[in-house]
């Protein structure tokens, strides 16, 4: 009852939304396709980041798939993303997308209570039928940042680098989620260089870009030249230390290489997008992937090392060619990256 | 005439401030202005320095009729004051307060223009050096020694091409030599053709300094004259005014004095800026007596009242309040003890001007046990008190929750007297009862006093007016510089007896001895 | 030495009815809000969109159901706590700006009790938990009160940067000692399901912790009415100089306010952390403080003030994000409301401040 009341408001609402011209002229082949909502993470729209990407491939979607949607940001999306997802469910849109991390707990709780509406959550594994789950495999991606890296630090024929087999890199924070970056990269390192050293630092900070400077800075002295920055906004401060003392950065999560051009040797992207635009698709086309845990790794292209647009140019064919058949051992399995978050820490690393 | 005012006033609300003050200073001439505190004297130099205008009457300078719009116009024509508090930036160096807001600047291109820190000293120097003085330039100011920061005030005028100087009690903050180092740096710029007026209360040095003195009264000029043809007393009477219009203390109606109630004895305390170190006093008040205390206003008397009511430590000395010593103590232990305390300062603190006029005539009875039930108040009890401690002082009010800013000045000093007297105190130490108070509220407070010391209750009545302490008080005593230089009884006071004891440091010894 | 003194009111009684004086209160909290809301309109005109339109909908996600009103007073749930903390020392003339990371702080402290102690405790964790996120932030803001007190440390720098401090202790703490296992972020354990504060209007997250709140909200009033220590705090507020020679001990009243302003805070956390968020994690305080703030200045540090204020700005929140779902009016239309309150709010701050330059 409660909720016939509700699809009327909906339907109130949804005419003064048409009223407003704000809604999109829909396209035929999602008439009968409710809409879907995006929860924009703490960070808000206009990150140059993880909630932007996502964004762009929510977008994607939608003009692929013409299915209606929008997305929400919220002052206080920690507390409120139970409300809004409610919300959204009993306006009657047909998919909930959050990419807050908080999220998924009251996702799980609430999502029996709308078998109608589907839902998606990232970075994590959470259970029921209308619910998917989004993991990239960080660790892939970053695996390849270390081949190529490793490769790279002994080449002094390229600008900037030294011939000490010294690599570097530097988290956000302490956290298995971080670590497997870490690791990964460590492997991936070790893989093509088994001397190789690779100096970890912490910053305590997602958003301390002074504190990032002044780490990166100090592994430059140490002997490093590529620095691989898993920390957020305090990465901004790593790019910075790379460009100013003439070495290397790279960057992680989103294509960073325009920030310092020619200073960032390249970036693990994680393409959110790529799988936000996905997960509409299947939406769209009535194949929601209820109740499973989606991988975006390598083969899915849903992690990948970037275009180097501004670098590529100076690195050796040999060393890309080398990073390509890495890529297609893991994508065909012969290659093996440990992922912390499944299964711990491994010898080489605590 | 170089500068001076022609039949000036100026009123603030229906305060005459100033009347029919006509004023001349003549170049190259040290003109004394000297009164009591509430003469007029601040009033008139705010008007000689533009900031205020007179609301009727002219300022002259150079013999001719000026309005002044603001200090600035006054700083341009060459009028300039020192301050009591100098204007100086303690942070900033003696030289940059030297040349702050005026800075000699190198270069004409506008881009380039930088401060010349070297024509600055130059200039500091060669100032310096006209008037005999050395000065540590680099010095903060903040740190300097006060007679310092008071020549450089001085010499940053100079420098500024000041044909007039106006200072306000210069020596209330200098030890004798450096007062005598004032006087001659001034007597040298007067002789250089600066024309200087200076406010004092000191009659010596008036008499030792100035050529010419003014004397106000009440919003007028009483005299002007050559130092010459004028001598102490004659100041004195003019300052005080002639032993007139005063009641007859209504000493009948007094109850015989009783046991002591206030004993202070050897209490000495350090000063508040400007103001004189509180040292050694004696003072003893018993039930049913009414004791004055008479001063120049920055004598000490403030420091000493506060350290009575448990506002500030002594740095040494007893009080005791019905045998209790007290020294050191709170305000609220003086309380429980049994005091009531008016304070100088109505609007700032014998009054929280924003609140109601029921919390301010039951602040501090809100621990009483009978507006109390276990942990709260009884409001209902509260109010009830309110409305009879105001009608039984006659205060004429609106509501108990209008502000209590909305009471005219004498019902807002009623009210105060309501809330200290209701807790039948057996000390009340009153301060400047009837400053902004009209004739009927004045009389109205003075009757409350008489009633309560008849009642048995012991006042210790410190206040400016004399003709108050003389109508109210059995005995009173004279503070100056700190201590306590005479003491007068009823019978024998006038005027003229106390003005002496308060103005003339040079009779103080044999009235205190005496 | 002020030789003339003018003395404001000249024997008139004041006439103004206490009607008269309450329609003026309501309006002095209403214009900030009208006016808050006429800027938001020029902006919806500038961007496009129709704000008679816009509003409607507001109106109706934030009032228009039972649930949406639920919504909207679960949002108000965290600014009644800090509201009352914030007003109860602007009211004793203490510019105390630490209350968010007081809240913080015993947000911590609640999800890290309700997490560890033993399951065994059963339905008394809840209230240990509230017992140690008071216990916490009273102590945190203890401190800067007492070196405002004593020492005459300015205490809207010290509350400041303790709030610097208690972001900084919060997120290393969540990253370290109180980092779930579970977890890859920067979060502490999930509370026991038992220390879990009852939901009020099932499916909606508002829980009991709003009953809290308004019972703060009344012990509020109840202090600042009903009792000497409140009415001290009043006097010391609205002149320092006159408390003193009343009798009144000003450091102590001083301490008293900043000590309770964090016990109010902390519970307020604790409501936060056992009926809300089920845990802490970065991000726990969406400046709650600071909105708390607007609140209190925007009610005048009236408890019925705070009351509406509080549910004015859980509204904006609640509506703000749920209209995205339903037009294109961004989140910044809501910022600029809000944002335009609080200047408005803030102009009855320059006054407070205003107040503390005559009294020292």
């Amino acid at each position: 009852m409660e909720k016939g009341n509700l699809m009327k408001n909906l339907t109130k609402l949804l005419a003064v939304s048409t009223v407003l011209g704000a809604v999109a002229a829909p396209q035929a082949a999602a008439a009968d396709v409710a809409p879907a909502a995006l929860i924009i993470a703490q960070g808000g729209l206009g990150d140059g980041s993880w909630n932007d990407t996502a964004y762009a491939g929510f977008k994607a979607g939608l003009e692929k798939t013409g299915v209606e949607g929008r997305p929400i940001e919220s002052k206080d999306v920690v507390a409120q993303g139970e409300e809004i997802m409610r919300r959204a469910a009993d306006g009657g849109f047909g998919l909930v997308v959050s990419l807050e991390w908080i999220h998924g707990e009251p996702m799980q709780k609430i999502a029996p209570d709308y078998p109608d509406t589907n839902f998606v959550i990232m970075n994590q594994t959470r259970e029921g039928d209308n619910l998917a789950s989004v993991v990239f495999a960080e660790h892939q991606g970053s695996y390849l940042a270390g081949a190529l890296a490793a490769q790279v630090t002994t080449d002094t024929s390229i600008e900037g680098i030294n011939a000490d087999p010294v690599i570097g890199v530097i988290g956000g924070v302490k956290s298995p989620g971080i670590d497997k970056f870490i690791v990964g990269y460590i492997q991936g390192a070790k893989a093509v260089n088994p001397d190789i050293d690779v100096k970890v630092a912490y910053a305590e900070s997602f958003g301390d870009p002074a504190k990032g400077e002044q780490l990166a800075k100090a592994m430059f002295a140490e002997g490093a030249d590529i620095v691989y920055q898993v920390a957020g906004g305090t990465g901004i401060g790593i790019i910075e230390a790379a460009k100013a003392e003439g070495r290397y950065a790279i960057g992680v999560d989103t294509d960073q290489d325009s920030m310092a051009p020619g200073h960032v040797l390249t970036s693990m992207v994680k393409r959110v997008d790529v799988a936000v635009e996905k997960i509409l698709e299947d939406y769209a086309g009535g194949a929601f992937p209820g109740g499973q845990v989606l991988t975006f790794g390598l083969k899915e292209n849903g992690v990948a090392l970037s275009d180097m647009e501004h670098t590529k140019d100076r690195i050796p064919a040999a060393y890309l060619a080398k990073v390509e058949e890495l890529k297609a051992g893991i994508v065909d399995g012969s290659v093996e990256v440990w992922d912390v978050t499944e299964k711990g820490y491994p010898d080489f690393y605590n | 005439m170089r500068l001076g005012a022609r039949d000036v006033a100026k009123s603030y609300g229906a305060v005459q401030a100033n009347s029919g003050i006509t004023l001349e200073v003549a170049p190259a001439e040290i003109h004394a202005i000297v009164g009591e505190n509430g003469a007029g004297k601040s009033t008139l130099m705010r008007l000689l320095q533009g900031l205020e205008q007179p609301d009727a009457g002219s300022i002259v300078f150079n013999d001719r009729p000026i309005r002044l719009r603001d200090p600035e116009q006054a700083l341009g024509l060459g009028i300039g004051m020192v301050h009591q508090e100098f204007m100086l930036a303690p942070e900033l160096t003696l030289l940059e307060n030297f040349v702050l807001g005026h800075e000699p600047v190198t270069a004409a291109l506008p881009l380039g223009r930088r401060i010349d820190w070297r024509a600055a000293r130059a200039a500091g120097d060669a100032l310096a050096a006209k008037t005999d003085l050395a000065i540590d330039w680099d010095r903060r100011a903040g740190t300097a020694p006060v007679h310092i920061q008071q020549y450089t005030e001085i010499l940053r005028l100079l420098q500024r091409g000041m044909k007039v100087l106006i200072l306000d009690e210069p020596t209330a903050v200098l030890a004798p030599q450096q007062a005598d180092d004032l006087f001659m740096l001034l007597r040298q710029l007067r002789d250089q053709g600066t024309s200087i007026v200076f406010i004092s209360h000191k009659l010596r040095e008036v008499i030792a300094l100035a050529d010419r003195v003014t004397i106000m009264r009440r919003g007028r000029v009483v005299s002007s004259s050559r130092i010459g043809e004028t001598d102490i007393d004659t100041m004195t009477r003019h300052i005080v005014g002639e032993a007139a219009s005063v009641a007859p203390p209504a000493a009948a109606v007094r109850a015989a004095a009783g046991e002591p109630v206030l004993e202070v004895s050897g209490l000495s305390a350090p000063a508040l800026a400007g103001s004189h170190p509180v040292r050694a006093v004696d003072l003893r008040v018993r039930a049913g007596e009414i004791v004055g205390m008479a001063g120049i206003a920055g004598n000490g008397q403030d420091e000493f009242i506060e350290c009575v009511v448990g506002l500030r430590k002594p740095s040494s000395g007893t009080v005791r309040l019905k045998g209790h010593a007290l020294a050191g103590c709170d305000n609220a232990d003086f309380r429980a003890a049994g005091l009531g305390y008016i304070s100088p300062d109505r609007a700032h603190e014998g009054l929280a001007k924003a609140a109601s006029i029921e919390d301010n005539v039951m602040a501090a009875s809100q621990r009483a046990p009978a507006f109390r039930r276990g942990p709260f108040r009884r409001l209902g009890a509260v109010r009830a008190e309110a409305f009879r401690r105001l009608s039984q002082l006659k205060v004429r009010f609106g509501r108990l929750s209008d502000p209590v800013a909305s009471l005219s000045g004498g019902n807002q000093q009623r009210l105060v007297f309501a809330r200290e007297i209701a807790t039948e105190p057996a000390l009340l130490v009153v301060a400047q009862p009837t400053r902004g108070v009209d004739l009927g509220g004045i009389a109205a407070i003075h009757a409350i006093l008489r009633e309560f010391a008849a009642r048995g209750g012991a006042v210790l009545l410190v206040s400016e007016e004399l003709d108050e302490l003389i109508a109210l008080s059995d005995r009173i005593v004279v503070m100056a510089e700190g201590g306590i230089v005479g003491e007068i009884a009823d019978e024998t006071a006038t005027p003229e007896a106390i003005g002496r004891l308060m103005l003339q440091q040079d009779s103080h010894k044999e009235a205190a001895n005496g | 030495m002020a030789e003339a003194t003018t003395e404001p009111g000249s024997g008139r009684p004041s006439l103004v009815p206490a009607l008269e004086r309450m329609a003026a209160d309501i309006l002095r909290f209403a214009l900030p809000v009208l006016f808050a809301f006429f800027v938001g309109a020029v902006v919806l005109a500038f961007i496009g969109e129709n704000p008679l339109d816009t509003y409607a909908l507001m109106l109706s996600e934030g009032f228009g159901s039972s649930r949406r009103v639920a919504a909207t007073l679960s949002a108000a749930t965290p600014l009644l706590f800090t509201a009352v903390a914030t007003a109860i020392c602007f009211r004793s003339g203490v510019f105390n700006v630490g209350v968010d990371g007081a809240f913080v702080l015993g947000g911590l402290a609640a999800a890290a009790a309700g997490a560890l102690l033993p399951v065994a405790l059963g339905w008394s964790i809840a209230p240990l938990a509230m017992v140690a996120a008071m216990a916490v932030a009273g102590v945190w803001l203890y401190v800067p009160g007492l070196l405002l007190a004593r020492l005459d440390v300015d205490e809207v720098v010290s509350t400041l940067m303790l709030n610097f401090i208690a972001l900084g202790l919060s997120g290393f703490l969540v990253n370290t000692l109180l980092l779930s296992e579970t977890s890859g972020n920067n979060t502490t354990d999930t509370i026991h399901a038992v220390a879990e504060l009852s939901r009020l209007m099932p499916p909606s997250t508002l829980h009991s912790g709003f009953l809290i709140g308004l019972a703060c909200v009344a012990a509020y009033w109840v202090w600042a009415r009903w009792t000497p220590a409140g009415y001290e705090a009043k006097l010391v507020g609205l002149n320092q100089r006159f408390a003193r020679a009343v009798g009144i001990a000003i450091p102590a009243s001083i301490v008293l306010v900043m000590a309770i302003s964090g016990i109010v805070a902390g519970l307020g956390g604790a409501s936060h952390a056992l009926g809300q968020v089920h845990k802490f994690s970065d991000g726990f305080s969406a400046g709650y403080g600071f909105t708390g703030m607007a609140v209190a200045l925007l009610a005048r540090n009236s408890a019925f003030g705070i009351v509406f204020g509080a549910v004015l700005f859980g509204a904006l929140a609640s509506a703000g994000t749920t209209i995205q779902l339903f037009s294109d009016v961004p989140l910044d239309i809501v910022n600029v409301i809000e944002g335009t309150v609080m200047i408005f709010a803030v102009m009855e701050l320059g006054r407070l401040s205003l107040r503390r330059g005559r009294a020292s």
